[in-house]
């Protein structure tokens, strides 16, 4: 036993690991004083947002926060006790588990402080896999908030649907974002012509 | 018509029905048809029968998955691992190719290892259709997709595929959906008539065979079904079953269903009344009605979004239709899109006063007893 001590206490822990710990805590922190904010599930155009100067997080980064800490189950169990089925991404898993919890007025009761974030006021999902379509349809159903879906074609033959595809992105980006998640960002207060220049900076950049 | 020959159609489909492939196979060779495998759920059979092939359905083996074990992890779900296993065992070489509609991040991955590690180097084809289906770029991307698939069959089969041939194929298959819809009204209608057991039968033997050959015995069953002495049955729960996503759903749940004191009256199975419930129009562009009966399917799927429509909406006008008082949900296990939709559909039903049980199927684990128990338990409390 007192070997096992010694051998434990002489770990070396990583210091970038708390220096990180530090970073998350303070962005998280910064969404929570935001106006408004974004609930990101996937990869999602972030440029757009911080041009709207809104607030965003990715809900895998927030799972993986909790897992980090090993403080995962409760989210779990409370996903699964509403029906979740068990072998769902345990990330999707926990924030839905979390936002079950918000919701039903437990969040003081269940999350500790230190891991409590605004409810969302949009929801951005791109599927990267198409489970986080489904991830954010479930936030949608939970919360009532405007969303917008972002479709990327999977690439298997890069040669026969390049271009097609990247025209679809765009396509969606241009018009999608303009006609639809635009207005709910209006809706909030923002200035839309920010965002169409921070947009079109992106495009003009990635896509031509 | 007698009840010998009654028997004897229900015998035929249950042997077409045994051995898919196999069955596909030796259509194919009887016919001098090219056979091409489509897996994935929706794939518009219509453009390969336009070619001149035979379109065949690829569904899961019946028997336990070894082979793709070695390639594939376990908590992928049966029917990526079973296409694994199948294309590792060569049971699909005596195919032209093989067609795969992405439609969920494991079929999207396991038609790249598919194509990599088969041991017969068929052409394995990729199709990838927008998750989100009813934004203008996504409508248009669908059209552009059926035109690619389109092309990709011609060069495939060496022929043209002109607009009166697909015309024609796609009025073919809505015969074949027409019957298979007709005699789902006439088992809503006379609960008991036919079991579910037989009619998963007929809907999997509508997808290995001719669609021709289908409709005329599916016509000739009809037939013979509105001959025979049916009384009413009394003292069972009627019951709407759903689900089991690109696979053939789990005969022993059927079974364990009609056997504890229920009768399945209407369905919303992939193998079942989803394949065959959507009519694609005949007039106008062929390829824009393919693109459009895609996107305007009768009952939303889980692996979409469709924002005007919500499944558990549709499952409660099922069961509304068809004067059910239960709902059986299939979910195939590690089937995501289902998980995350099942959330959703049980808080619907809930709120229409639907009772739901779901039943998660899994593809080598035997149980048998455990659905009949779950079953019974949920019907004795109805």
């Amino acid at each position: 036993m007192e070997e096992k001590k010694a051998k434990e206490s002489k770990v070396n822990r990583i210091q970038s690991t708390a220096l990180i710990s530090g970073i998350m805590d303070r962005f998280y922190e910064d969404a929570r004083k935001s106006k408004y904010v974004c609930w990101c599930v996937g990869a999602c155009p972030y440029e757009i947002l911080n041009g709207a100067g809104i607030a965003r997080f990715q809900t895998e980064n927030l799972a993986s926060r909790i897992s980090s800490r090993q403080e995962q189950v409760p989210y779990i169990e409370y996903a699964e006790a509403h029906g979740l089925g068990s072998e769902v991404c345990s990330y999707a898993k926990i924030n839905i588990g979390q936002a079950l919890m918000m919701v039903e007025g437990r969040e003081e009761e269940l999350i500790p402080e230190r891991l409590r974030v605004k409810r969302p006021d949009m929801v951005i999902a791109l599927n990267t896999c198409p489970t986080m379509i489904q991830w954010a349809k479930a936030l949608v159903d939970i919360f009532h908030v405007p969303y917008y879906f972002i479709d990327a074609p999977f690439f298997h033959d890069e040669e026969k649907g390049w271009d097609r595809n990247i025209a679809y992105v765009k396509e969606q980006l241009l018009d999608g974002v303009t006609d639809e998640w635009i207005k709910s960002v209006d809706s909030l207060g923002y200035d839309g012509k920010a965002i169409i220049a921070e947009r079109d900076a992106l495009l003009a950049k990635y896509a031509g | 018509m007698t009840e010998a020959r009654y028997q004897d159609i229900l015998h035929q489909f249950e042997a077409l029905a045994k051995d898919p492939l196999q069955t596909a196979k030796e259509r194919g060779a009887a016919l001098g048809k090219e056979v091409i495998g489509c897996a994935g759920m929706y794939f518009p059979e219509e453009i390969l029968h336009a070619a001149g092939a035979l379109p065949t359905v690829v569904l899961q083996q019946n028997y336990p998955i070894s082979a793709a074990n070695a390639h594939v992890q376990s908590f992928m779900c049966g029917y990526v691992r079973s296409l694994m296993d199948q294309a590792i065992e060569k049971k699909f070489s005596f195919m032209k190719a093989l067609f795969i509609k992405d439609c969920c991040h494991e079929i999207r991955m396991i038609g790249d290892l598919v194509r990599f590690k088969q041991a017969d180097k068929i052409r394995v084809e990729m199709s990838f259709f927008p998750v989100t289906i009813k934004k203008p770029e996504s409508q248009k991307y669908i059209h552009e997709e059926i035109l690619s698939l389109i092309r990709r069959t011609e060069e495939l089969m060496g022929v043209t595929i002109s607009r009166e041939a697909l015309a024609s194929s796609i009025k073919v298959y809505n015969e074949a959906r027409r019957r298979m819809m007709e005699l789902y009204a006439l088992r809503r209608n006379n609960p008991g008539i036919i079991s579910a057991v037989d009619l998963s039968n007929i809907a999997v033997a509508g997808m290995c065979i001719p669609k021709e050959e289908h409709s005329a015995m599916v016509a000739e069953l009809i037939e013979a079904l509105r001959e025979k002495d049916m009384e009413p049955i009394k003292g069972k729960t009627p019951v709407v079953v759903t689900g089991s996503l690109c696979e053939v759903c789990d005969r022993d749940l059927l079974s364990a269903i009609e056997k504890s004191g229920g009768v399945i009256v209407d369905d919303d199975l992939y193998v079942g009344a989803r394949y065959y419930n959507t009519l694609v129009s005949e007039t106008g562009d062929p390829a824009a009605a393919l693109a459009e009966a895609y996107i305007n399917r009768v009952g939303p799927c889980p692996t979409q979004h469709d924002p005007d429509n919500r499944l558990g909406d549709y499952i409660a006008g099922i069961v509304k239709n068809s004067g059910a008082k239960a709902v059986v949900t299939a979910v195939i296990k590690f089937c995501e899109a289902h998980y995350f939709s099942n959330l959703a559909d049980q808080a619907d039903l809930e709120k229409a006063g639907i009772p739901q049980l779901t039943v998660y199927l899994d593809h080598d684990a035997s149980l048998k007893g455990q659905i009949e128990t779950r079953v019974q338990s949920f019907l004795e409390n109805l």
